[in-house]
C-alpha cells in the first residue's frame, strides 16, 4: 500500500497519531500510546488505557473490525513504524506493513482513516483524566 | 541472542520473551541508522522529531537495548501483573537524540504486557 500525500511541514501524517494499539482480552481493554498534539502535550508519546466496554471501547473497536476487514487479518497490535508508516500484527505472526508498496492507495487511505480516529479517540480519553496535561 | 539474529525481526515482533511475562518489542523508529550520522541542525531535528521518532546512539544497537531493559525491569520490579505506565531514567552519558538535541534520558513504557523505551529531552 502506498502512504498518503504529505502533510504539514513534509510530514505524511500529523498528530496525534497511533504509537502503538494493544487489545488486552484479558484486562477487556484498549491500551495505547500516542503521538499527541503539541498543543495536549510536549512529550513525544502519552499512554491511555480505555476500556472495552466504554463508549470509547466500542468506538476503538468499531474500528479496530474495520481495519481487520480492510486488511483481512485478525490484528492483535499495530505499531506506528514513523512518519505515515505503521505495522499491523497477526495473532498467526502475519506481518503487514501498511506503507508497503505493493498494495491500493484506497486501502491505504482508509486504513488512515481509521488510525487516525482511534488515535483522536485516545487523546480525547487522556484529556479527559489528565486535564492539565496541556 | 546475537545482533545479526535480532535485526531479523520484523518492526513490533518480540526481541525477547522475559520470564516475568514482559515482552521487550523492536521499535525501528527509533533506532539509529547510518545517515543520521551525516545530518545536523533541521533535517537531524526533523528526523529525530516526535512524528519520525527519537533515536539511540549507534552504541545503543539492539543486544545492550535488550539487556539494558530487561536489568531496568528488575530494578522496576514490573512483571505480567503491573499495569501500563512508564518510567523515565537519567544516564551520565548521551542516549541519542530527540528533537535534533542529543539527550541523555530514557523513557521505558509498558503497555499491556509490552516494554519498548526511546531517548526524550530532560
Amino acid at each position: 500500500m502506498e502512504p498518503p500525500t504529505e502533510m504539514s511541514e513534509g510530514h505524511l501524517v500529523d498528530p496525534p497519531i497511533v504509537d502503538s494499539l494493544i487489545g488486552d482480552d484479558s484486562r477487556r481493554e484498549w491500551s495505547v500510546i500516542f503521538i499527541p498534539e503539541d498543543s495536549v502535550s510536549s512529550r513525544e508519546k502519552e499512554q491511555v488505557v480505555i476500556p472495552f466496554d466504554s463508549a470509547d471501547g466500542h468506538r476503538v473497536q468499531l474500528r479496530m473490525q474495520r481495519l481487520k476487514e480492510l486488511l483481512d487479518m485478525d490484528i492483535e497490535r499495530v505499531f506506528h513504524v514513523g512518519d505515515g508508516d505503521y505495522s499491523f500484527h497477526a495473532r498467526s505472526g502475519k506481518v503487514i506493513a501498511l506503507a508497503d508498496p505493493h498494495g491500493r492507495i484506497d486501502l491505504s487511505m482508509k486504513a488512515y482513516v481509521e488510525l487516525a480516529d482511534i488515535a483522536m479517540t485516545a487523546q480525547i480519553a487522556f484529556l479527559a483524566v489528565a486535564p492539565t496535561a496541556h | 541472542m546475537a545482533e545479526d539474529e535480532y535485526r531479523k525481526i520484523a518492526d513490533g515482533q518480540v526481541l525477547k520473551k522475559l520470564g516475568s511475562g514482559l515482552e521487550i518489542v523492536r521499535r525501528k523508529k527509533h533506532e539509529w541508522t547510518p545517515e543520521l550520522g551525516s545530518l545536523s541542525g533541521e533535517p537531524l531535528r526533523r528526523i529525530t522529531d516526535k512524528i519520525h521518532g527519537s533515536k539511540f546512539l549507534p552504541q545503543w544497537n539492539l543486544v545492550f537495548y535488550v539487556q539494558w531493559i530487561e536489568e531496568q525491569l528488575t530494578l522496576l520490579g514490573w512483571d505480567r501483573h503491573t499495569g501500563p505506565g512508564s518510567h523515565t531514567i537519567d544516564l551520565a552519558d548521551p542516549v541519542g537524540y530527540s528533537n535534533g538535541k542529543a539527550v541523555r534520558r530514557i523513557t521505558i513504557v509498558l503497555s499491556s504486557r509490552v516494554v519498548h523505551a526511546y531517548p526524550v529531552e530532560s
